[in-house]
């Protein structure tokens, strides 16, 4: 499938664990824009592609290159974010004792200018509307002073979701974004997805089929570290290999 | 060359003391999550029993003698081992850092206990004489007796842990609980008690290593402190939780000291070492040979 | 606010009160306690907000006290007696800077902080953390200890420094010295703290808060956490440095011993006794344990050493949250208890790792 200006390139990538390969020989091209989700079955290998291009595993073999000029897989997480690239995790991976507020600033700060930052006590002004503006957006406004581990398991997600794109990064990744979410806060958070896809790339790994189908614009199949297939909704639910490999797992 | 060969003697009885101590921590960190800054004190308790053997028996030891040494340092570093695990180390699993101070607290206690005991001059635990002379293999190399036979007991512990980890059930289950504690119990495994077999053992196996120093010179209450930062750093370096990585790091740190002190000074030589360490450490984060290897996390 | 009463109170009774009431000898002695505070907060900066246990902090304290001592030395004797003795007969390239003031004072905190640059930047950059730094700040100070030890000639071996003629115009002997001494140490105290509190509102200090408690996060938000590390680690060696200084006039010595691992370790109980991650924890620790050892080093020495190693079980055991943290504590759940509702109980969310899942 040739693909114009991908986002993200991954060139033979091979990742081990101790002899498994968690993703084997794996050559994909990632175009910008859109909502692009990863499923497969357990173990194939999807949270482990996520891992590689934030810089969270190191990939054994190959090379990931970022908007076709930057290969990333030597690079540390940190200057990876600062590429554009954000990563939500699976489980909401916030800081539990600081508020909302607290959990945001951390956010926007960035570490890109660390030293002048270091003495610094206060945001700017732009930067308070900013995390005004995007709390809202998530309808996190009104839990800016709550403590975020006091959040609802859903809320906890978006303020991870909010931490992750306050930057405006060009690549947002998300790891099963909603797991333990009831069935409006699912619409909420695939409608939010899409409209982050407007304008930035969005890589979804999810296992809700239902999700996925509400919310793609691309999937792509992966199993046992390999990709199986790709395409929108409809074309990669009736292939045959993926049916196989699903078989008695529809939602 | 001849000096040569006595330098890689004597590291060669070091590196099997260290190993003897380091066995012990290795396990009970990869195990529990805990750090025992009062391992030093479990050598002190065997060095002392070995002299209180002597002293009982006039400061005529012999091999008899020696054998009871290390049967009752390892019996009486294992029960003081098991009590202290009872009451305070298991209160800290996987509190690393908590653990490190609370056993210093520990070690504290037993080396004043040790001073008002037996007071806190060095003593010379009886060795049976025949431990005083050494191999002669020309008439100027002498390998003594005693350093052949702490390698020799080294060996000894060395294969029976290996056995016991690696080719019986409850050394599988100690393995277990070792990789994936949780899972474990979720087998039925009594990981309480697997941990308190483990640290208990691991305390006598540092009795047996006090047996061993004292066969080397004069003991007293602060020996175990000479020995532990040095078996922390085959920790350290080797890796956590496996024989593989001790053995490896205890063979190198012990060998370094020796052969660095012929060229340099012995002040030089520490220093060197932990640059050594220091610098394995950039490439190897997590030790030469670790047991669990994880990435980022 | 009921804080702030207490705390003017305590800076009247300490500034003013303790000079006029206490003896010279109980005066001195409580110059020592409010540097070792000092280096209490120093340990609980890197401790007790950014998570890191160093517990081989003494090489710092020594080296800003050897940079003094040095000073203070070439004071009283052009040619150190040490040297003469130890058959030098010049004074070392190395030796000669320290005769200037500003010069010894620099060192005091650019010791300590070079030698805190030389294994932080390696071992943080690699990734080194938890009990394997630990471990290791105490391989450093043991070492660095050994090597002075061994250098008799230049570092005065085992005995250290002393035999100084006096400090700042005061001879030794003077008893003016002991008060200035005294409010020295009650400044620079007053200091480390409106610094250690004015860091904590920064961005650096809620990043620094936000490493202890989840790192990996941070790192994946942007945050290159091995420099700050680096940072604060530098930041902590040099106000122990600072302390270090100010130690060798009152004791009138420094000597290897400083730099032990015992002697480090202190510092660390010091703040766990206090209260980690409290901003008073550290200064009431350091002075509470401290009178404690020398009220029993001079009736029942030997019991002493039971009762501190218990006080080590204690405090991490017993009352985790040390003096100040768990005053804290109390005074919260009363605000909370006063004003239902308004505080949302929050579960104590363990520090759990970023959990690596099979996917």
């Amino acid at each position: 499938m040739q693909v114009k200006n991908p986002i993200v390139s991954l060139h033979q990538v091979e990742v081990n664990f101790d002899g498994y390969k968690a993703v084997n020989d794996v050559t994909i091209d990632f175009p910008a824009k859109g909502v692009h989700f990863i499923i497969g079955p357990n173990g194939a290998g999807k949270t482990t592609i996520l891992d590689v291009i934030c810089g969270r595993v190191k990939a054994a073999k190959g090379k990931v290159v970022y908007q076709q000029k930057k290969e990333i897989q030597n690079l540390k997480p940190e200057k990876i974010v600062h590429l554009g690239i954000s990563r939500k995790f699976q489980n909401p991976t916030i800081f539990p004792t600081q508020t909302v507020y607290e959990n945001m600033k951390l956010a926007i700060i960035s570490g890109k200018n660390p030293f002048w930052y270091l003495i610094q006590t206060k945001l700017s002004n732009d930067q308070k509307n900013k995390i005004d503006e995007v709390l809202d957006s998530l309808d996190l406004l009104p839990y800016k002073s709550a403590i975020s581990g006091s959040l609802s398991h859903g809320q906890k997600q978006w303020l991870e979701i909010a931490m992750a794109i306050i930057n405006d990064p060009d690549l947002l990744l998300v790891d099963e974004p909603i797991a333990g979410m009831t069935p409006k806060e699912r619409n909420k958070t695939g409608e939010l997805l899409q409209k982050i896809g407007q304008e930035r790339t969005v890589f979804v790994v999810e296992h809700d089929m239902k999700f996925v189908k509400n919310f793609s614009s691309a999937v792509t199949v992966m199993h046992e570290g390999r990709i199986i297939c790709r395409g929108d909704f409809a074309e990669v639910v009736n292939n045959q290999e993926v049916i196989e490999i699903y078989l008695g797992r529809q939602e | 060359m001849e000096d040569l060969i006595s330098f890689f003697f004597n590291g060669l009885s070091i590196s099997s003391i260290l190993l003897l101590i380091a066995l012990g921590l290795s396990i009970a960190f990869g195990m529990m999550g805990v750090i025992n800054f009062a391992h030093g004190e479990f050598i002190m308790i065997g060095s002392y029993s070995s002299y209180i053997i002597g002293l009982m028996l006039n400061n005529q030891a012999t091999w008899w003698s020696l054998s009871i040494s290390f049967i009752l340092s390892f019996f009486l570093a294992a029960v003081i081992g098991f009590i202290l695990e009872r009451l305070v180390i298991r209160r800290l699993y996987g509190r690393p850092l908590d653990s490190i101070l609370a056993t210093w607290g520990i070690s504290l206690i037993l080396q004043q206990t040790a001073r008002s005991i037996f007071g806190a001059n060095n003593v010379e635990a009886s060795i049976p004489t025949i431990l005083t002379k050494g191999l002669h293999l020309t008439p100027t190399l002498i390998l003594p007796y005693n350093r052949i036979l702490i390698f020799a007991v080294c060996l000894f512990i060395c294969i029976g842990v290996y056995y016991f980890l690696y080719k019986t059930a409850k050394g599988r289950i100690l393995q277990a609980v070792m990789q994936n504690r949780s899972m474990a119990a979720c087998m039925g495994v009594h990981t309480k008690k697997a941990d308190a077999l483990t640290f208990s053992i691991g305390c006598g196996i540092a009795g047996i290593a006090g047996v061993c120093i004292s066969m080397l010179g004069s003991i007293g209450p602060s020996t175990g402190q000479n020995y532990i930062i040095d078996a922390f750093l085959v920790v350290i370096l080797g890796g956590i939780g496996g024989l593989r990585g001790t053995i490896l790091g205890a063979f190198l740190i012990g060998m370094c000291n020796p052969f660095i002190e012929y060229f340099t000074t012995s002040s030089m030589a520490k220093v060197l070492l932990l640059t050594m360490v220091i610098i394995v450490l950039q490439f190897k984060p997590q030790g030469l040979s670790p047991m669990k290897d994880r990435s980022i996390d | 606010m009921k804080n702030q009463k207490i705390l003017w109170g305590a800076l009247l009774i300490l500034l003013i009160v303790m000079p006029l009431v206490l003896s010279d000898f109980r005066l001195s002695l409580l110059s020592k306690f409010l540097v070792f505070s000092i280096v209490a907060i120093s340990i609980n900066l890197l401790w007790g907000y950014t998570g890191i246990l160093s517990l081989g902090h003494g090489v710092y304290f020594a080296l800003g006290g050897y940079a003094m001592a040095m000073y203070m030395k070439l004071q009283a004797q052009p040619l150190p007696d040490f040297m003469e003795w130890s058959g030098v007969s010049e004074l070392p390239w190395f030796w000669k800077p320290f005769q200037s003031l500003p010069f010894a004072l620099a060192m005091v905190v650019l010791l300590p902080v070079s030698l805190a640059l030389l294994v932080g930047i390696p071992l943080f950059k690699s990734g080194t953390k938890g009990v394997y730094f630990t471990i290791l700040s105490q391989a450093i100070t043991l070492i660095i200890g050994i090597l002075f030890v061994g250098q008799q000639a230049y570092t005065g071996g085992t005995n250290g420094i002393t035999g100084f003629s006096g400090f700042m115009g005061f001879t030794m002997s003077d008893p003016q010295l002991v008060k200035v001494l005294y409010f020295l140490s009650a400044f620079m105290l007053i200091a480390v703290y409106m610094l250690s509190r004015f860091m904590l509102k920064t961005h650096g200090g809620t990043i620094i808060q936000a490493i202890r408690d989840r790192e990996t996060r941070l790192r994946f938000l942007g945050y290159p956490t091995d420099w700050f590390k680096v940072v604060i680690l530098a930041t902590s060696a040099g106000i122990a440095g600072v302390a270090g200084a100010i130690f060798v006039p009152i004791v009138g010595i420094i000597s290897p011993s400083s730099m032990s691992i015992l002697a480090s370790t202190e510092f660390a109980i010091w703040v766990a006794i206090g209260g980690r991650a409290t901003l008073l924890g550290p200064i009431v620790g350091a002075i509470v344990v401290n009178i404690a050892k020398t009220g029993f080093s001079e009736s029942m020495p030997d019991f002493w050493w039971y009762f501190y190693g218990f006080l080590f079980i204690a405090a991490t055991l017993i009352f985790p949250k040390g003096i100040v943290g768990s005053i804290e504590a109390k005074w919260a759940k009363r605000k909370a208890a006063a004003a239902p509702g308004k505080d949302e109980p929050v579960e104590e969310v363990p520090n759990l790792p970023i959990p690596v899942t099979s996917n």
